[in-house]
Order: structure tokens, then C-alpha cells, then sequence
């Protein structure tokens, strides 16, 4: 009798272990209603005049250099600035089909070793030194893969790896390797109402990604809806974050994804302390019904820590797309694409 | 051996059989890798259902048959 109780005890203690494996750290999902703390800022508008942006969409600065990218300049994508004064430099990165012309800039890499710009229309990854500004010069182009289908954004994984989210809706995101192959591919799309991962999906939860070396943290956060992502590549936990607005919605038509839902975040940084996003939360009705002029960004930036607990929500006085954080100066500085002067400069509160 | 001893061996060997079943089922990837599923894609940015989709304004908006960036997307029964 003693005998098989103890039996009895050991395999509820299996059972207990085995449930214990299927409940690891992989895949917690979580809602969050709120930030804790709640302030609004007011921006200094940094005059940038010797230039005209049409739309900037991307902001960044290495050392002394910034550089914005605008989606649809006529003529270049990148327009070079001192850091942080923006006094205007000169403009590169020329729009056209040409060999060294680019079709359709997606976003850019400013490092110690130059400057890297995704084109998701020729489907590469260019490599430009910036030794003088003046002259930037490619000095590699990585094609990519085709079973990547389409590249909407990417970050550095290391000194010649990338990460670049799918297009396909069979994972998440893939590491790259220099030659622009698929190295590893990784994770799904978490949705809960759609199952079944394909390129429908994937545009819908087309995302925006960030990815810090440093503790080894890739966010992504979805242009329609409101989620976060936060991938550790080193011990490969994932953490899901749904804010209010929900995860991506869309309407299917003819394979395409049309949005319906709202617009949700534009862009996100990675720091060595937290995850910084902007966040629109407007929906496409009101997009679609807005008059002449009309407003165009975000004007939200959530702070997150590096899980996923949020921390600020900061409300601005412009509506940007783009973000550069300097945690040691505290300063945002912020594209608004509304504004003929469209760099504005925060100064972070916590 | 005397029989306790034997049925537990027996049911250590059938757990431990479920637990290393368990850490395979885990460690499967999915991925697929099919050109046929390239060219079912590339079909069916073609819109089969008879309505057009239409890319509206500058944007950040990827549009899915012109491949730029738009500020909306919408659809419409061609019939209208």
C-alpha cells in the first residue's frame, strides 16, 4: 500500500514536470491598459532650412553626423546634418533606377563603419562609407534573398548579419548573413484570430524592428494595431504585448491586405534601458474622412523596459514618425512630416 | 527484482519516453521552402476577385499591387 502510494506521488510529480516544460518562458502573452506614468512634452523646433524635406521619415545620428531619410524627396533619399546643432550638410542616396540610384528607401543603419540603407524595391542592402560626407561611396551591396519575397525594414545583427522581418507569414523575422542569404528563420505571427501564417498576414502585421546588441534585444512593433514584440536572441524568450487597440486588422482582397483598424506605431529604438515607440492609435476612418490639410504622424512615444512592462507614455505637441533617443543627453529628437521645419527636439522626462 | 520494482522501471521508461517525445515536438521547425509557393504568391497579388485596389496619397503605407508608399488603402467593386 506505502509502495504504490509513493508510486502515485512520483507521477503526479512527472506530470507536474512535464507541464512545467510546456509552460516556459517562450511565449508570454500579455495585455497592457496603461503606462505609469503619463506626461506631455513640449518641443523646440531645430531649423533646418538650407533643405527641403518632403517627408521625413527616419532620423539618426552617429557621433557627429545625423542623417533623415525621406520616403519621397524627389531627388535623394539621405540629407546629411551636423549632430546635435542639424546645421545642413548635403544630400545623397539619389532616387532612379541606375546602378548606384535607389529605388525605394526603407530605412538606414548609421555605424562606426558607415552607413547601410535598405532598398525593398532592387531588394539589396547598400553599405555607403561616410568618410567624406560629401562623397559617400557604396562600398558593398548585399542582394537579398528572393525567399524573402519583400524587405520592409532591417537592423544590424552584428558586424555583417541582419535581421529582417518575413514577408511570407511562416515566421517572424530571419537573420541574414553577408552574403544577404537566409542564415535561421524564426518565430510566427501572434495572432490569436488568424491561424494559419501566410503573406496576407504578414502584410498586416508588417512590423517595424530595433535591435540592440548590446543585451542582445529585438523588439518589433506592427504598423496596424498595437503590439510589441520582444525577442531575446541570446536566451530566446518572447514576449508579446497587446495594448488596447488590438492586434492588426485587415480586410483580404485578392490576396492583398487592405488596412482597416487603426494605424499603430511608426517607429521603435532599442536602447541599453529600454524600448522607445511611436505610436499613432488613429484609425483609417478618420484618416479617410480628414480634411484638407491633413495630419499626418504620431503623436504618442511609449517607453517600455526591455520586458515589456510599459513605463511612459509621453504625449507630444507634433505628430512625428521618427525618433533618434539619446539617453545621455535625454533628448529626442523627432521628424514630423507636417511641418516645413520638421526636426523637433524633446527633452526626456522620467 | 520483486514486481514493485519492475513496474517502476517500466513506468520511468514509458515517462521518460514522453518527455524526450515531448523535446523533439519542440524543436521542430516548420519552414517551408517551395518556389511553387513564390509563384502562388506573385499570382495572387493580382486581384482575383474582381474588385481594384486603390493606393491613395504619400505615406508610410506599403501598397501591396504598386509597391510604394501610400497614405490609404482602399478597395471597390469595379461593377460600381
Amino acid at each position: 500500500m506505502e509502495k504504490n502510494k509513493s508510486l502515485s506521488w512520483y507521477c503526479v510529480v512527472y506530470c507536474l514536470f512535464i507541464i512545467s516544460i510546456g509552460c516556459n518562458k517562450q511565449n508570454v502573452n500579455l495585455y497592457y491598459n496603461s503606462f505609469a506614468t503619463d506626461i506631455s512634452l513640449f518641443g523646440k523646433t531645430l531649423g533646418t532650412d538650407s533643405v527641403m524635406l518632403r517627408y521625413p521619415f527616419r532620423i539618426k545620428h552617429q557621433d557627429s553626423l545625423a542623417i533623415i531619410m525621406d520616403l519621397h524627396h524627389p531627388d535623394y533619399f539621405y540629407h546629411a546634418f551636423t549632430y546635435p546643432q542639424f546645421r545642413y550638410l548635403t544630400s545623397f542616396g539619389k532616387r532612379g533606377q541606375a546602378p548606384e540610384e535607389i529605388l525605394s528607401a526603407e530605412n538606414i543603419r548609421l555605424t562606426e563603419n558607415g552607413m547601410w540603407g535598405l532598398d525593398a524595391n532592387k531588394h539589396q542592402i547598400t553599405n555607403m562609407s561616410m568618410q567624406d560626407i560629401y562623397q559617400p561611396v557604396n562600398v558593398k551591396e548585399t542582394q537579398l534573398d528572393k525567399e524573402l519575397i519583400r524587405a520592409l525594414d532591417f537592423a544590424l545583427y552584428d558586424d555583417s548579419c541582419f535581421v529582417i522581418p518575413d514577408y511570407s507569414g511562416n515566421h517572424r523575422f530571419h537573420i541574414i548573413d553577408k552574403n544577404g542569404n537566409i542564415r535561421s528563420s524564426h518565430g510566427k505571427i501572434p495572432s490569436r484570430k488568424h491561424q494559419k501564417g501566410n503573406i496576407t498576414l504578414a502584410q498586416a502585421w508588417r512590423s517595424f524592428i530595433d535591435y540592440n546588441p548590446e543585451n542582445h534585444t529585438l523588439a518589433l512593433v506592427t504598423q496596424l494595431g498595437e503590439v510589441l514584440e520582444i525577442y531575446n536572441l541570446k536566451d530566446s524568450t518572447h514576449i508579446v504585448k497587446i495594448g488596447p487597440y488590438g492586434e492588426p486588422e485587415y480586410n483580404e482582397s485578392g490576396g492583398m491586405a487592405i488596412p482597416s483598424g487603426i494605424m499603430g506605431f511608426s517607429d521603435v529604438q532599442v536602447t541599453d534601458k529600454y524600448i522607445y515607440t511611436v505610436f499613432h492609435g488613429r484609425s483609417f476612418k478618420e484618416i479617410a474622412q480628414q480634411q484638407q490639410p491633413m495630419t499626418d504622424g504620431g503623436q504618442y512615444i511609449y517607453v517600455f523596459s526591455l520586458e515589456g512592462d510599459p513605463l511612459y507614455k509621453y504625449t507630444l505637441d507634433h505628430f512625428i514618425y521618427g525618433i533618434d533617443v539619446n539617453e545621455r543627453t535625454k533628448e529626442i529628437y523627432t521628424v514630423d512630416v507636417n511641418s516645413n521645419q520638421p526636426v523637433v527636439k524633446y527633452e526626456l522626462k522620467y | 527484482m520483486n514486481a514493485m520494482n519492475k513496474k517502476k522501471i517500466i513506468v520511468t521508461g514509458l515517462m521518460t519516453m514522453v518527455l524526450l517525445f515531448f523535446v523533439w515536438l519542440k524543436k521542430q521547425n516548420n519552414m517551408v521552402e517551395n518556389d511553387l509557393v513564390l509563384l502562388n504568391i506573385e499570382a495572387l497579388a493580382l486581384n482575383e476577385n474582381g474588385e481594384y485596389v486603390t493606393c491613395l496619397g504619400i505615406g508610410t503605407l506599403d501598397c501591396p499591387s504598386l509597391h510604394s508608399k501610400v497614405y490609404y488603402i482602399r478597395t471597390f467593386n469595379g461593377k460600381k
